[in-house]
C-alpha cells in the first residue's frame, strides 16, 4: 500500500500551524491563547495586588508613577485538543486515488501539524457511527504512530451517518476543541444536527469535503445501471448530456446548501478533489480558508 | 480486383459479432455512485434513449469493425490485375479425373482433346515460364515451369487417372506448390465441366462429348431367406435417348443377368437374387458399352475371409481335408487362436474352445453327447431348403452306422438317419457349430459326387460374416482406412495380380485403379472392391467453352496485395488500443 506521508511531505509542513478563533480552554500549556491568565510572554492586564500574589509580577514602574500596587497579568497559552473525524464509509472508496486514501493522507498531515504545535490530537474514523479503532487525543510524536496505523488499516465500507458519528464523539469526549470533519458529505442521512451540536459545545469546526473529479463532472452516456455503493440500491437510467447537466446542477445545489449551512455557523469549508495534490490543498486551500497559518 | 481465397471473406461476418457485443455492452453498462439520491428522478435524455435503438456512433466500435474488415480482406488475399507487356508465366491445369477418359469421337478422348488445347496454348506463349498441372482428387504436377524442359512433351506423356474430380481447394493447393496463382499471369483450367465456384483469376475451357449410361450403385448381401446372395443395382441413363441393354452379374464361376430399359435421364434400381453363388466377389457389367467405360463395370466384395485356417483336433481324415481344400484355400494352424475354423474329429471338444467349429463323430459338453454306434436307417432331408444342402441330393447318401444321440442342444437338424440326427447346425450366438454325427468312413459320403458340394456349402457357412445391409464403395483416389485394432496388413494384391508393398504400420491405402484387390492381413485374406467415383458419370450435358474466348484477357498480371491490408489492420488495432487506453484513464474507476 502507498504510504500516507513521507519525510519530504513532512518537511513541507514544518512552518504551518492551526488557527483557532478566540481563546481556548486547555489543560496543559500549549501554543493557543487561553481565556485564563497565566504565565507567558504575552501581557494581558493589571489587577490590584492582593496578599499572596507573587512579588515578581508587581509592576514597580506603575507603583512609582501612580503610587498604586498593581500586579501584571499574562495570557495563559494552553494546548488544543484536535479531533480529526474522518469518513471511511463505502462511498469514500470511489475515485482514483480513492477519496478515503486522500482523506487519510490529509488527516495524517493535519495530525502532524497538531502534534508539532504541542496539541493533543486524536483520530475518530467513522462510518454510520464512530469506529472502535478511534485514537483519543494525546500529546507527543509517539501519538503519530498510533494515528498512522489507524488510518492505514481502515478500508472504506458501510453507510455514512455524520449525525450519529458526531453524537458518539460528543459522548466520548468532554472537552471542546478543534473538530476537523473530513467527508464527502454525500450522505442522505444529513449532517446538520451533528454539526449544530458541535457548535453548541463551543467546538471549532472545520469541514473539509473530499470529492472525486468524476463525481463533479461525470462523463459517459448511454443506458446505465447506477448502483449506490453504500445502500446497494439500483436504478437504470438512460444518461445523456442533458441528464449529466441535470446531475451537475443537482450536485451544485447540494454543495450550495452545505456551504450556506456552514457559513451561517462560521465554519470554514474547504473542498478537496482527489486530483489535487494534498500538499497544495494544505498550503493553499486550507491557508486561504483560514484553517492554517 | 479479385480475391485468391474468396471464402475467407466470410470472416467479415465477425464484424457483426463486434457490433452485437457493442450493443450488449451499451445495454449492460454499470456505474457505482456515492450518492444515488443525486441521480434518482433525473429526466432521461430522449436523444440518448432514441440512440439506444440504433448502433451508437463510437470511434472505438468503428475502429474494431474496420480492423475485422481489413483482416477479412487480407485473408481473402486480394489481387489486382495489371497489364503486362508480354506473358512471362503461364499455368495450365488439365482435368485428370476419370470422366476425362470419355471418348468424344472415334479417335480421341476428352483428355486427348484437352491436351491438344493445352499444347496450342503452350505454343502460343512460347518463351513464357509454363507449369502444367493435373487436377483430380489425386492432383499431380506434370511440368514445374522449368525453362530448360519441354512442357509439350510432359503433356503428351500424361494420361488421365481413375480418380474423382478435384476441388477448387485442391487447385489452389497444387498451384501453391508452384508459386501460387499470383505468380502466373494466366491460369487456365481445361476440363469437361467448370468448377462449381470459379474465381476471377481462373480461365476455364470446357471440352464436351460422349454418350454415357452408368451403374451408379451395386452391392450384394447374403440372402436371409435362402441360398446365395441378393444383388442390389441402380443404373442411370445420362443421354438424351432411351437405352435398351442388359446387366450381367458375374461371381467368377457363374452369372445372372437382367434386361434393362432406361428412359433419357432416368435412374432404375433393381434387386436380383443370385441363388447359385457362393462367391465373395462380384462384378456387374452394363451392356452395351458406351463412351465412358469405367462406370459400365462395377465391383463388389462381401467382407469375409477367402481362405480357411483350420486347427485340427482328433483323428486325421484325408477325405474331409481334401474336400475342404477343394472348396477354399486351406492352411493348417497349430493353435485355435490363429484359426477361423476348428475341426474336432472323433473326440470331445475342449471346454475352452471358442470360434467356429465342425464336430464330426464327437462330443461337445453342454451341446451334444453321443453313445455307441448302432445300425443306421435311410437318410432323410429334414430341411431340404437349408443352404447346406444347396446342390446336394440327400437320397444318394448311405450311412452304415451312426452313434446314438444321448443329449442334444437346440439347433436345425438338416439330415437324419431314420430318427437319429445326422447333420445338425446348432443355434449359437457369434459362432457357427456344425455337427456331423457318423464317422465319415461309416458312410458313402467321401465317394459321392455331392460330398465336395456339401463340404463347400459347409465351409461357406462356417466362415461367413454377416454382411451389412448397405455398403459404401471404396473409390479410386480416396484413402481406405484399415481396422486399427490388432489388424496388421501384410500385403495388398492389385486386380492385375501385382503385389503392392505396404509400410510396416499401414493405416490407409489409396487405390489407383478400379477392380477387386486382395488384402492379406493378420485377420486373414479378404477382398476389397474399388470403383471409379459415380460422380464422374454425370459430366455430360455441359456446354463447351473454347479457350479462345479468354484470349483477350491474356496480357495481364495478378499482384497479391494482402500485406497492405494486414498492415492497415495492425495500424487500426494500435489506434483502437490508444483510444481504449485514453478512455480508461479519462473515466478512472467510476465506470
Amino acid at each position: 500500500m502507498q504510504r500516507l506521508i513521507d519525510d519530504a511531505f513532512l518537511r513541507q509542513l514544518s512552518r504551518l500551524r492551526f488557527i483557532t478563533k478566540g481563546r481556548r480552554h486547555g489543560r496543559l500549556s500549549g501554543t493557543h491563547t487561553s481565556p485564563r491568565a497565566g504565565v507567558s510572554l504575552e501581557f494581558a492586564d493589571y489587577r490590584p495586588y492582593t496578599p499572596g500574589d507573587d512579588f515578581r509580577y508587581v509592576d514597580w514602574n506603575v507603583y512609582g508613577r501612580l503610587d498604586r500596587v498593581l500586579v501584571k497579568r499574562f495570557v495563559h497559552e494552553s494546548d488544543l485538543p484536535i479531533y480529526l473525524v474522518v469518513d471511511f464509509s463505502a462511498s469514500m472508496g470511489l475515485g482514483s486515488p480513492t477519496k478515503a486514501f486522500y482523506a487519510a493522507r490529509l488527516a495524517a498531515a493535519l495530525a502532524y501539524l497538531g502534534l508539532r504545535g504541542l496539541d493533543r490530537v486524536g483520530v475518530y474514523p467513522f462510518r454510520d457511527a464512530l469506529e472502535p479503532s478511534s485514537v483519543p487525543p494525546r500529546h507527543g510524536m509517539r501519538q503519530m504512530g498510533h494515528i498512522l496505523r489507524t488510518l492505514g488499516d481502515l478500508r472504506p465500507a458501510g453507510e455514512t451517518s455524520i449525525d450519529r458519528a458526531v453524537s458518539d464523539l460528543l459522548a466520548r469526549t468532554r472537552e471542546s476543541g478543534l473538530v476537523v470533519l473530513v467527508s464527502d458529505f454525500l450522505s442522505e442521512n444529513g449532517y446538520r444536527d451533528g454539526i449544530a451540536r458541535l457548535r453548541h459545545r463551543k467546538d471549532d469546526v472545520i469541514a473539509i469535503q473530499i470529492l472525486d473529479p468524476a463525481e463533479i463532472r461525470p462523463t459517459g452516456t448511454g443506458t446505465t445501471e447506477l448502483v449506490d455503493v453504500e445502500s446497494k440500491r439500483q436504478t437504470v437510467l438512460t444518461v445523456g448530456r442533458s441528464t449529466l447537466a441535470a446531475y451537475v446542477d443537482r450536485l451544485g445545489r447540494h454543495q450550495d446548501e452545505l456551504r450556506r449551512f456552514l457559513l451561517e455557523r462560521g465554519i470554514p469549508y474547504v473542498l478537496g478533489t482527489t486530483d489535487r495534490p494534498v500538499e497544495r490543498l494544505i498550503h493553499e486551500d486550507l491557508r486561504r480558508g483560514g484553517v492554517l497559518r | 480486383m479479385t480475391f485468391l481465397s474468396p471464402s475467407a471473406l466470410y470472416f467479415a461476418l465477425a464484424a457483426g459479432i463486434v457490433v452485437l457485443l457493442a450493443l450488449f455492452r451499451t445495454k449492460e453498462r454499470r456505474r457505482e455512485v456515492s450518492a444515488l439520491f443525486l441521480w434518482e428522478g433525473l429526466r432521461e435524455d430522449p436523444r440518448t434513449r432514441a440512440a439506444r435503438r440504433r448502433i451508437p456512433f463510437d470511434l472505438l466500435l468503428l475502429l474494431q469493425i474496420a480492423t475485422v474488415l481489413a483482416l477479412a480482406l487480407a485473408l481473402a488475399r486480394p489481387a489486382i490485375r495489371t497489364r503486362a507487356s508480354s506473358l512471362s508465366a503461364l499455368a495450365i491445369v488439365v482435368d485428370g479425373s476419370a470422366s476425362m477418359s470419355t471418348w468424344i469421337n472415334e479417335r480421341e478422348t476428352r483428355y486427348a482433346a484437352a491436351i491438344e488445347e493445352a499444347s496450342r496454348l503452350v505454343a502460343s506463349h512460347r518463351g513464357a515460364r509454363t507449369s502444367i498441372l493435373q487436377l483430380s482428387s489425386t492432383p499431380a504436377i506434370l511440368f514445374a515451369g522449368d525453362r530448360s524442359g519441354n512442357p509439350s512433351i510432359a503433356l503428351s506423356e500424361s494420361s488421365p487417372t481413375a480418380s474423382a474430380d478435384g476441388t477448387l481447394d485442391d487447385l489452389i493447393a497444387i498451384l501453391g506448390s508452384v508459386g501460387g496463382a499470383a505468380a502466373f499471369e494466366r491460369v487456365v483450367f481445361v476440363s469437361d465441366h467448370p468448377l462449381p465456384e470459379v474465381p476471377a483469376w481462373l480461365e476455364t475451357a470446357v471440352i464436351v462429348g460422349g454418350r454415357n449410361a452408368s451403374i451408379d450403385a451395386f452391392s450384394a448381401r447374403e440372402n436371409p431367406n435362402g441360398p446365395g446372395v441378393l444383388v442390389f443395382i441402380r443404373t442411370t441413363n445420362h443421354t438424351a435417348e432411351s437405352i435398351s441393354g442388359r446387366v450381367r452379374i458375374d461371381d467368377g464361376s457363374s452369372e445372372v443377368s437382367l434386361s434393362v430399359f432406361l428412359q433419357p435421364g432416368a435412374s432404375e434400381a433393381y434387386v436380383l437374387p443370385f441363388p447359385t453363388t457362393r462367391a465373395t466377389t462380384f462384378t456387374a457389367t452394363l451392356e452395351p458399352s458406351d463412351d465412358f467405360l469405367a462406370d459400365n463395370v462395377r465391383h463388389f466384395a462381401l467382407k469375409r475371409p477367402i481362405d480357411l485356417r483350420i486347427h485340427w483336433i482328433g483323428t486325421p481324415n484325408r477325405y474331409l481335408l481334401a474336400a475342404l481344400e477343394a472348396a477354399i484355400p486351406v492352411s493348417i494352424v497349430d493353435t485355435p487362436d490363429d484359426a477361423n475354423l476348428t475341426v474336432v474329429y472323433g473326440t470331445t471338444v475342449p471346454g475352452n474352445l471358442t470360434g467356429n467349429l465342425l464336430l464330426v463323430h464327437g462330443d461337445m459338453p453342454g451341446v451334444v453327447r453321443i453313445g455307441a454306434d448302432v445300425a443306421a436307417g435311410d437318410v432323410l432331408a429334414l430341411a431340404p431348403d437349408h443352404p447346406l444342402l444347396a446342390g446336394v441330393r440327400a437320397d444318394a447318401l448311405r450311412v452304415a452306422s451312426i452313434p446314438a444321440i444321448e443329449t442334444i442342444a437346440p439347433g436345425t437338424v438338416v439330415l437324419a438317419a431314420e430318427e437319429t440326427p445326422l447333420l445338425v447346425e446348432f443355434d449359437a450366438p457369434d459362432r457357427t457349430i456344425t455337427f456331423v454325427a457318423p464317422d465319415l468312413l461309416a458312410t458313402n459320403l467321401p465317394i459321392t459326387v455331392d460330398f465336395p458340394i456339401l463340404i463347400r456349402n459347409l465351409a461357406a457357412r462356417l466362415v461367413r460374416i454377416p454382411a451389412p445391409l448397405s455398403h459404401g464403395w471404396s473409390l479410386v483416389g480416396e484413402p481406405i482406412p484399415f481396422e486399427s485394432e490388432g489388424e496388421r496388413v501384410d500385403a495388398i494384391v492389385a486386380p492385375a495380380g501385382r503385389s503392392i508393398d505396404v509400410a510396416d504400420a499401414l493405416a490407409t491405402f489409396t487405390p489407383r485403379q478400379a477392380g477387386i484387390y486382395r488384402v492379406v492381413s493378420s485377420r486373414g485374406t479378404y477382398p476389397l472392391a474399388v470403383n471409379v467415383s459415380p460422380s464422374e458419370s454425370a459430366t455430360v450435358g455441359t456446354e463447351a467453352v473454347p479457350l479462345d474466348a479468354h484470349a483477350a484477357a491474356s496480357s495481364t498480371r495478378l499482384h497479391d496485395v494482402w500485406w497492405i491490408l494486414a498492415v492497415t489492420a495492425a495500424i487500426l488495432l494500435a489506434a483502437e488500443a490508444c483510444v481504449r487506453a485514453r478512455r480508461a484513464s479519462a473515466t478512472g474507476g467510476t465506470t
